[in-house]
């Protein structure tokens, strides 16, 4: 058994040593960059933590779940609370699914306008393996146009919502860029060298990108736009705002009503010290209220006085004792030299 | 009668908002089932929604799209956006190592979980360091401040005076929480008790900060409890 | 009885209903005052007045707040994405708590209708004027992985939307850490601001974050703007409902909001606390007079 205890505590201290050596050593070594590849272990270590995502999942199934089976105190709260869980993840999921599906326009526009670019970079580069430019850009031509009906028809649709609402308002601005976008997508169309006469030549390459690119960020937004009135976003929305939102809200606002019955009974001058923190509470109480000013207008800047100065200063020292420890607290996870390590305990 | 058209959803929404607001409310009277349910079914809601968008901000886009090459498309002309990276499979390393976590629920392998919590609690551990010089020495710089201060060229009696006051709590505050050592000697208890002092005023601008976070909260439900879903209610009632 | 235990014996309900009555009458009337100057907001009006643009500038806005903290948090954000935008200063939001994802579409959207509404030939669009980057997994491991990144665009890669960012006009010229020229951040999360304190910063670089905290956390935000690792600080609702009178001042055809009400509200009901506290106390006070 002795081993395990020792190879997880080699895996804590590689699991800390990169950061730390990333952060004491010189940016580079030799001519050896130390965070060469920092973008990726960052991501691979945050993919680490991704990995848990079902963990919580597993756990609330198993809590919940066994309440529920064997009937035991509370399967009704329990039944909620899977309810909760499964309406969300299905509203969430769905509205993830609806997205993908109304923007997939969008995504093979963006996929042409990339295709154009390649189109310029080949030739800039004269590549040999791909077909030439005149044919690929009758490529890029062909693609471009099957895309032209659908987009009109979204400036159909985005025109046709009716309403006063702001979302209508926002179909009818949105309306007429698309149809600039598209316009000026077929005239751009148009335009581009193609065919035998074209060989090589990129140069309206570039403008048909930029135009592609705007025509994809405009129809998405339109889909989006358009994808907020359906149903699906609608039950999303429902599940966020009335039940997420407001009891979430409400429940944190029972603090309210504690604090109240806690200042009545509890805040009591029961020492100097008492007395103290009452006087600043009640100055710092009176400095953030507009009905403080009716008493003497200097009460704001009191306030101020005493939150960046005494409590900063206190808060401070605490805060100061506080890193300290937290620092000694990771050195010593790290290197698993707590009294009783992690890795040992059974 | 109302002049504001509402909307099914919208309507659908304030008015289960504002139930929901009541149920959770009852919680005041008495303990009781309705507030249980409301509750339980909170903690739900908010566990899907945190179980769905990591997938679909993380975990899909940034590594089930490289790592299984969705993100190479083809081309009108029959090319290929990219060709796929094999080093994308790096990422198998991480997410296996990571499954190690669910060894948690095994009682004889639960020792594997540990290697995985042992990595992260030890990537924290490497982490912290960067993280505590870069904050703690700004503070420390400011905390050095001049105890007499000079304002066009004559002595700036407030200033001078709040530093004294700030350095003078800082220094106590910290001596007060000195525990490696007794203090014997009848100043450095004073220290001490000064510290204590200052600590109060800190406490008490914490309660006064305290009162406004937990009303603001309760004043914000009984806005939208007496302004929107009274107008909602209204207006379902035909008043 | 001891004199701590006097007032154990009334009824907490009685206390509740008394809350409960004392806010909502003035909410009911939609009764409205000034609110309390607040210096630490007027520092981010500043430091948003004074930015100044050059091609591929934006500033970022970091949305990490969730039902517990909506009522503080959301007026905050609302308040400088509103002045942001009157600015026409490109914001891009993104956040690092997963339960704030909704609130990246939802407030630059209400900010921009109200605008729209103010000024009547104009439009706020998305994409131009501003980017919602989505919800960002990976906490302090990303923020620390930000500043080293030679082309933010790379990193980022696509908008919540799915849309190429180099794409968006708001960002065509955006590649660099230097190019943010204000983060706000608006959190009620413990060591959220903390992160950005720890890991969003580069040597030689001073980044311009300001920040928006709910009241409980404001001690603790005054050590950072006292260092000046915060540059300006929004203090719950009452920073908000200030800021939100600093752009009335600054903007006068500008549409009221609720803040104003909202922060009448928790004036009264901070006398309702203070009256509760001196009972509380003359009470306690009585009966040990009567004990004497």
């Amino acid at each position: 058994m002795q081993y395990r205890a020792k190879l997880i505590k080699l895996v804590t201290f590689l699991g800390g040593i990169y950061y730390f050596l990333e952060f004491v050593l010189p940016a580079s070594i030799a001519g050896v960059k130390i965070d060469q590849y920092h973008e990726q272990i960052s991501n691979g270590f945050v993919a680490v933590g991704a990995a848990a995502i079902g963990l919580g999942l597993i756990n609330l199934l198993m809590v919940h779940g066994s309440r529920i089976i064997f009937r035991r105190r509370g399967w009704f709260e329990s039944c909620a609370l899977l309810l909760g869980l499964t309406a969300m993840a299905y509203a969430t999921a769905g509205e993830w699914a609806g997205s993908v599906d109304s923007s997939a326009q969008a995504g093979r526009l963006m996929m042409l306008r990339e295709f154009s670019d390649r189109i310029m970079a080949d030739a800039a580069a004269n590549k040999a393996d791909v077909l030439p430019v005149s044919k690929r850009n009758q490529f890029l031509y062909d693609a471009a146009t099957k895309e032209i009906p659908e987009l009109r028809a979204l400036v159909t649709r985005l025109s046709n919502m009716a309403g006063e609402d702001v979302e209508t308002a926002r179909a009818q601005r949105l309306s007429p860029r698309v149809l600039a976008a598209t316009d000026a997508l077929v005239s751009g169309l148009e335009d581009l060298p193609r065919g035998e006469a074209a060989v090589g030549d990129v140069g309206k390459n570039s403008e048909i990108s930029q135009r592609l690119a705007d025509a994809s960020v405009l129809s998405r937004e339109g889909e989006t736009l358009l994808f907020e009135q359906t149903r699906t976003k609608r039950f999303y929305e429902f599940l966020y705002q009335s039940f997420f939102i407001s009891l979430g809200a409400a429940m944190f606002s029972l603090l309210g009503f504690y604090i109240a019955a806690a200042a009545y009974r509890a805040f009591r001058i029961r020492s100097s010290e008492s007395a103290l923190m009452l006087c600043a509470a009640l100055l710092v109480m009176l400095g953030q209220i507009p009905f403080g000013l009716w008493i003497w207008d200097g009460f704001p800047e009191v306030r101020v006085w005493l939150l960046s100065i005494p409590s900063s200063g206190a808060f401070r020292a605490i805060k100061i004792g506080a890193l300290v420890a937290g620092l000694v607290m990771a050195f010593r996870m790290w290197l698993s030299i707590e009294s009783e390590s992690f890795a040992e305990r059974s | 009668m109302s002049t504001v058209n509402y909307e099914p959803w919208t309507l659908a929404t304030i008015l289960t908002g504002g139930l929901g607001t009541l149920a959770i409310f009852s919680f005041l009277v008495r303990e009781n089932r309705l507030y249980r349910i409301f509750e339980h079914l909170y903690i739900g809601i908010a566990a899907g929604l945190g179980l769905v968008v990591p997938i679909k901000n993380y975990i899909w886009p940034q590594i089930l799209v490289p790592l299984l090459g969705y993100d190479v498309v083809q081309y009108p002309d029959g090319t290929f956006s990219k060709v796929y990276d094999p080093t994308n499979l790096l990422y198998i390393l991480p997410l296996s190592f990571g499954c190690l976590y669910y060894f948690v629920y095994s009682r004889r392998y639960a020792w594997l979980s540990k290697l995985v919590i042992g990595f992260s609690l030890g990537m924290s551990g490497g982490l912290a360091f960067k993280g505590f010089f870069n904050e703690i020495i700004p503070q420390l710089a400011s905390s050095f401040k001049p105890l007499v201060v000079y304002h066009d060229g004559a002595l700036d009696l407030f200033r001078s005076f709040s530093n004294t006051v700030f350095v003078v709590t800082l220094l106590s505050v910290m001596y007060y929480f000195f525990f490696s050592f007794r203090r014997r000697a009848r100043f450095a208890e004073m220290g001490a008790g000064l510290g204590r002092w200052l600590m109060m005023v800190c406490f008490g601008a914490f309660f006064g900060s305290t009162v406004m976070a937990r009303m603001a909260l309760l004043v914000e439900r009984l806005q939208f409890l007496l302004n929107d879903w009274g107008a909602a209610l209204r207006y379902c009632i035909g008043l | 009885m001891s004199s701590s235990k006097v007032g154990m014996d009334l009824d907490r309900r009685w206390i509740y209903l008394l809350v409960l009555l004392a806010i909502s009458l003035p909410l009911l009337r939609k009764y409205s005052v000034p609110p309390a100057r607040m210096s630490a907001a007027e520092k981010v009006f500043e430091v948003v007045e004074s930015t100044q643009l050059q091609p591929g500038d934006v500033a970022f806005v970091a949305i990490d707040f969730g039902p517990g903290m909506v009522a503080e948090s959301l007026p905050q954000a609302e308040a400088v994405v509103e002045h942001l935008m009157r600015r026409r200063i490109p914001v891009v939001f993104w956040s690092l708590y997963v339960l704030a994802e909704p609130f990246l579409d939802s407030v630059p959207q209400r900010v921009a209708e109200r605008l729209g509404k103010e000024y009547p030939g104009q439009s706020w669009e998305y994409g131009r004027d501003w980017v919602n980057l989505g919800y960002r997994a990976g906490g302090g491991l990303l923020l620390q992985s930000i500043p080293k990144s030679e082309n933010l665009l790379e990193l980022f890669k696509r908008d919540a939307r799915g849309n190429n960012l180099a794409d968006l006009p708001a960002l065509k010229d955006f590649r660099r850490l230097e190019q943010i020229k204000v983060l706000g951040e608006f959190t009620g999360l413990q060591g959220m601001l903390d992160a950005y304190i720890q890991f969003f910063q580069k040597k030689g670089f001073r980044l311009n974050l300001v920040h928006g905290c709910t009241s409980i956390a404001t001690p603790e935000a005054f050590v950072y703007l006292d260092s000046g690792q915060i540059v300006g600080l929004l203090e719950g609702i009452a920073g908000a409902a200030w800021y939100s009178e600093l752009l009335g001042k600054k903007f006068p055809a500008r549409l009221p909001d609720s803040s104003g009400v909202i922060n009448t509200g928790l004036g009264i009901a901070h006398i309702v606390i203070i009256f509760l506290i001196v009972v509380g106390n003359l009470s306690s006070l009585a009966r040990w007079w009567r004990q004497a």
